[in-house]
């Protein structure tokens, strides 16, 4: 340790680094670059910035794949100091975040209500800052950054959500805000205490549990359940879920897909970078923590939150946003296994989730121009006027509420099956109860997710009116989203053989 | 095989015409496939719990997942047939073939009923031959969607409630379903692939049944390491006590109890209750008067006549087939629910002024029968149940046809809006009557055969195998009197006496039937006839898989029983 605080040294490391983070230098310059050209070409540029963004993005993307392939030892790679660490498993989630990123980034020059907002060339720029957090969150092993990244993160969204410039955006910004300050608030002060504890920020050391070792319980819960705020914060985990619906409703439909997968991808890396290493060590037998204890309230608390909640609504958006909710809690389903088994299924849903998300926004988008509202009311009878958005609305609230044949179903059956494995192995009782508990949540789930589906082919429109059917670059791209959760529903392996190969360290 | 070809034509749009040819062609696959299937002679494939006994097996990797420590899960594409489903893909394709020619009467929107309508036909076959748990629970499933939409879009009035209803609690069914389908899984090997992995055989044609029985034999030693197991879906593995992973949640020998039962019970009731919602039996039929009733009339012949069978041919496939034991432990219970549903199923029968209702609540009470007719576990009674399914079937769709001829011309379903019909129209009447007979089990008529069996069955399980009491045969048997008395009074209201009807306006538009009708009416009526006189031309094909069946759940049941009780 003595040797890293030597000035030469860490020079040395920091040069070593550098190689490793070439993705994050690349969404660093694409920032930098989209910031000057805006200021130097401001009326002339508006056009082309989301074109350099989105060739930016694929760049970034293509060197993240490479990045893929190369960290292929089960061994975590270290860089700044062991602030940083990078394998496989991360790299798989900065792909999810690039791939997001390009989504909507081609969503913005899609949606007719964000051309009318002058979207300027700040807003891919703190796009693409945005994405820069949320790799070095993935990418922290020590607590300060995992802050630090977060922190980020948070203030690039603040930015995002007030994008669409009315009443709501505003509102929305602040309810964001204020929450988001709350929540990290609460996560600095356990992190603080878990300093005290172990005079350490690196989490992923086994030194760093074999301090936590005589704490005592209560405090060290206590911490724990601190910590978790800000990350349940960003999952939108109930009970750190208000925020969500008013900033889904406020915030620019692009944004707001983004919103519901990306951060929250993030949110579930960190919670598990946090809190596997306190199963998975040379410990076996020490659970300082019950980890899967707390989680089990919080994802069914979520699971219930979420779904009961999104029966009453009938704004589109405001269902979509408690509908994340939901996701939030299946997810931590599939998490609260513990297991190889329940992060494989995790990034499986999180691949499918993806897809499905982007398109049910992008079908929010369609629908706001077509009639003007979200309300689900108003789309009575359009399902026969406009059969190609009718039939992708069907499938993808099928695969929303996972049943065959969309691979919703896949993702749901590898949550529940990683539940089941754990349940098999450990026998907890409560492990069946989660089971049984959120399966009988997709049967909820159905009742709203059929709910536009329902006004769109079951109810007749009251009066006759022409509805221009929807250009054929949107049509391309509900088509690319949707066409993959088939194609995984009938070809999982497709999807699952590229996870399976990841190696995990725990 | 009925799925490749169904799939391009639903994608067509040539509407009406395209259904039927598809259809008939359909049905014209079936009958050679019928004419090539072995059912006499010393080695008659039987099926049932060996895959060799299936004939027109297409097997094919579909889905091989690998779960890390766990091993691999195979999902293939695997299709059969054997004697308890040839009967339901006759009944099958014939019935879509007339639910084609009544869908005509459909004028909006025809491109979407009609597409939807083949999907169904798809999912309903593909229910009938899977023999993989997953590819069975992905049609099961795929039924809803089409359904769903073919109700609340073309149905009656109050179509949006009954469209949600059927969808709400069919899920429900399949919830439980998918609880045990993850449970089985992971508790089953697939002996032939794990042969493989695990390096007895080099490749999986080279794997004989010596080598399966090694590998049975090392599972159950606890030699074969949990890396190498490859998982399955494939329901005859799943009868099979050998595969089953010792300790696993599922197995027989494992103890692990749930609510003060052995596990294997818990999932035979989940499994039971969720193909008793399809099925339907009281008290979980509450969906079925409102589908009906609301469907418009192709659709309620599909489901009456071809979406029960799926939930009672479920019930044979999976829980008494997999779970044999909790068909011995819970014969009692399916009995009582049996012989509920008849009694409720005809009672409710008796009060209804709807003829739709009054037809649906006596597809409850008949479905009765099936159940009855399982839960003896008897020769009789397992060919009994799958012939009143057919049987069922076909008359059922012969119900609700005759009813949509009365509500196309005039729009009202009520019984006592109308009088002395068989003066207007005499064809109509003859049918009716005809079909009416058969439904209450006169002699002669296929209704009679299916009830006199599963009656027959129940009343010697007592001393076959004690499974179930006397009285039950008895008081089903009570059933058949009451119907008797729905039947003969709705036919002496509506169809004798004088002409009248409540609206004068419909005295004109009642006419007798077009040749369309009569072209889907005859077929089954013939069909109902020649089955009643000659059922042997059923049970020649079904009672070698039905023997087998029996012995299998009685002798596999009794072998769990033992060890869940050690």
């Amino acid at each position: 340790m003595k040797e890293d605080f030597k000035i030469s040294s860490q020079l040395e490391g920091i040069i070593q680094s550098l190689a490793d983070i070439l993705p994050e230098i690349l969404l660093a310059s694409l920032f930098i670059l989209l910031i000057i050209l805006d200021l130097i070409f401001r009326k002339r540029s508006s056009g082309v910035l989301p074109y350099i963004t989105l060739a930016g993005l694929l760049i970034v993307l293509s060197f993240t794949f490479g990045q893929f392939f190369e960290y292929q030892t089960p061994q975590l790679k270290f860089l700044f100091s062991r602030f940083l660490h990078i394998n496989q498993y991360e790299v798989f989630y900065k792909i999810i975040f690039a791939i997001a990123g390009v989504f909507t980034v081609w969503f913005c020059l899609l949606s007719k209500p964000l051309q009318n907002e002058k979207i300027r060339g700040e807003f891919y720029a703190t796009l693409v800052a945005l994405l820069l957090g949320l790799n070095l969150m993935v990418m922290s092993s020590n607590l300060l950054m995992v802050y630090l990244s977060l922190e980020f993160v948070s203030i690039c969204s603040y930015i995002l959500a007030t994008f669409s410039f009315n009443r709501g955006g505003a509102e929305a910004g602040i309810k964001y805000i204020l929450f988001g300050a709350f929540s990290s608030g609460i996560m600095l002060y356990g992190m603080s205490l878990f300093y005290g504890f172990t005079g350490d920020f690196q989490f992923v050391e086994p030194s760093y549990l074999n301090a936590l070792e005589h704490i005592d319980k209560i405090p060290l819960l206590l911490a724990g359940i601190l910590t978790l705020a800000g990350f349940l914060f960003k999952i939108s985990a109930s009970p750190f879920h208000i925020w969500a619906p008013d900033v889904y409703q406020g915030a620019p439909t692009p944004v707001v897909a983004f919103f519901s997968i990306a951060p929250k991808a993030a949110g579930v890396a960190v919670l598990i970078n946090f809190t596997y290493p306190f199963y998975f060590n040379h410990l076996h037998e020490l659970v300082v923590i019950d980890w899967q204890l707390v989680l089990v309230v919080v994802g069914v608390l979520t699971l219930t939150v979420g779904n009961f909640a999104a029966l009453a609504q009938n704004n589109l958006k405001c269902l979509l946003a408690f509908s994340s909710v939901g996701h939030a809690g299946f997810i931590l389903t599939g998490m609260i296994a513990f297991s190889q088994l329940g992060v494989r299924s995790v990034l499986f849903y999180f691949s499918v989730y993806l897809f499905m998300n982007f398109a049910a926004f992008a079908l929010v988008d369609i629908m706001a121009v077509l009639k003007g509202s979200d309300d689900v009311r108003k789309f009575k009878g359009l399902g026969s006027k406009i059969p190609f958005v009718g039939v992708i609305f069907v499938v993808i609230m099928v695969a929303l509420t996972g049943l065959p044949p969309t691979a919703g179903f896949n993702a749901k059956l590898f949550v529940f099956s990683a539940l089941w494995e754990a349940y098999q192995e450990t026998g907890k009782q409560i492990l069946l109860f989660v089971f049984v508990f959120g399966l009988l949540n997709t049967v909820i789930a159905l009742f709203y997710y059929l709910k536009a589906p329902y006004y769109m082919f079951l109810k007749k429109a009251e009066e006759e009116e022409k509805v221009a059917d929807i250009n054929f670059a949107a049509k391309i791209y509900l088509l690319v989203l949707t066409v993959p959760l088939i194609g995984f529903f009938f070809k999982p392996d497709l999807l699952v053989n590229f996870i399976e190969k990841i190696i995990l360290n725990f | 095989m009925f799925i490749v070809l169904l799939m391009p034509a639903s994608r067509n749009y040539l509407y009406k015409y395209i259904t039927l040819i598809t259809s008939v062609f359909q049905l014209g696959i079936t009958l050679c496939i019928i004419a090539g299937y072995i059912y006499k002679g010393d080695n008659v494939p039987k099926g049932v719990n060996a895959a060799e006994g299936f004939q027109y097996v297409e097997r094919a990797n579909w889905i091989d997942l690998n779960l890390g420590s766990l091993g691999k899960i195979s999902i293939d594409y695997f299709v059969g047939l054997d004697g308890m489903s040839i009967g339901m893909i006759f009944l099958a394709a014939l019935v879509l073939v007339i639910g084609a020619l009544s869908s005509w009467t459909i004028t909006q929107n025809q491109k979407g009923y009609h597409c939807l309508y083949l999907l169904l036909s798809t999912s309903i076959i593909g229910c009938f031959v899977a023999l993989d748990f997953f590819l069975f629970y992905l049609f099961f499933e795929l039924l809803l969607l089409p359904m769903y939409f073919l109700i609340g879009m073309w149905g009656g009035p109050r179509r949006e409630y009954a469209s949600i209803k059927f969808f709400l609690y069919t899920l429900l069914g399949s919830i439980l379903i998918l609880v045990v389908m993850i449970g089985l899984y992971f508790s089953v090997i697939d002996p032939v692939e794990t042969a493989v992995t695990a390096g007895y055989a080099k490749e999986v044609k080279a794997v004989s049944p010596e080598i399966i029985k090694n590998v049975q034999a090392d599972l159950a030693a606890g030699k074969i390491a949990r890396l190498n197991t490859v998982h399955t879906f494939d329901i005859v593995h799943m009868m099979n006590p050998a595969n089953y992973i010792p300790g696993s949640f599922l197995s027989a020998a494992s103890d692990t109890m749930f609510c003060g039962r052995h596990v294997r019970f818990i999932a035979f009731l989940a499994l039971l209750i969720g193909f008793a919602i399809k099925l339907p039996s009281v008290p979980f039929h509450t969906w079925l008067p409102d589908a009906h009733v609301e469907a418009p009339t192709p659709i309620s012949v599909l489901l009456a006549a071809l979406l029960l069978k799926v939930g009672a041919y479920g019930i044979i496939r999976i829980p008494y087939s997999i779970f044999p034991e909790g068909a011995i432990e819970y014969a009692w219970l399916v009995g009582i629910l049996g012989v509920i549903s008849i009694i409720y199923g005809a009672l409710n029968a008796l009060a209804m002024k709807d003829i739709k209702k009054l037809i649906a609540y006596s597809s409850v009470s008949h479905m009765g029968f099936v159940l009855l007719g399982l839960a003896s576990v008897t020769a009789e009674g397992v060919n009994g149940a799958v012939f009143q399914m057919f049987s069922h079937g076909i008359l059922s769709a012969l119900l609700f046809l005759l009813a949509g001829v009365l509500y196309d011309r005039t729009g009202d379903r009520i019984i006592d809006n109308y009088r002395g019909l068989a003066s207007r129209m005499p064809s109509y009447t003859i049918i009716v009557t005809i079909t009416f007979f058969a439904s209450l089990g006169l002699p002669g008529f296929s209704g009679f055969i299916g009830e006199l069996f599963v009656l027959l069955g129940a009343f010697n399980a007592g001393s076959i195998n004690g499974l179930l009491p006397k009285w039950m045969a008895m008081v089903g048997a009570l059933g058949i009197l009451i119907g008797a008395v729905y039947y003969l009074w709705t036919l002496q209201k509506m169809f004798f006496g004088k002409f009248w009807t409540r609206d004068a306006a419909h005295w004109n538009i009642l006419k007798d039937l077009d040749t369309r009708e009569k072209l889907m009416l005859i077929p089954l009526v013939l069909a109902t006839i020649a089955f009643g006189l000659f059922p042997g031309l059923f049970f020649d094909y079904v009672s070698p898989s039905a023997a087998t069946f029996v012995e299998h759940v009685m002798q596999t049941g009794k072998i769990n029983l033992d060890l869940i009780q050690h």
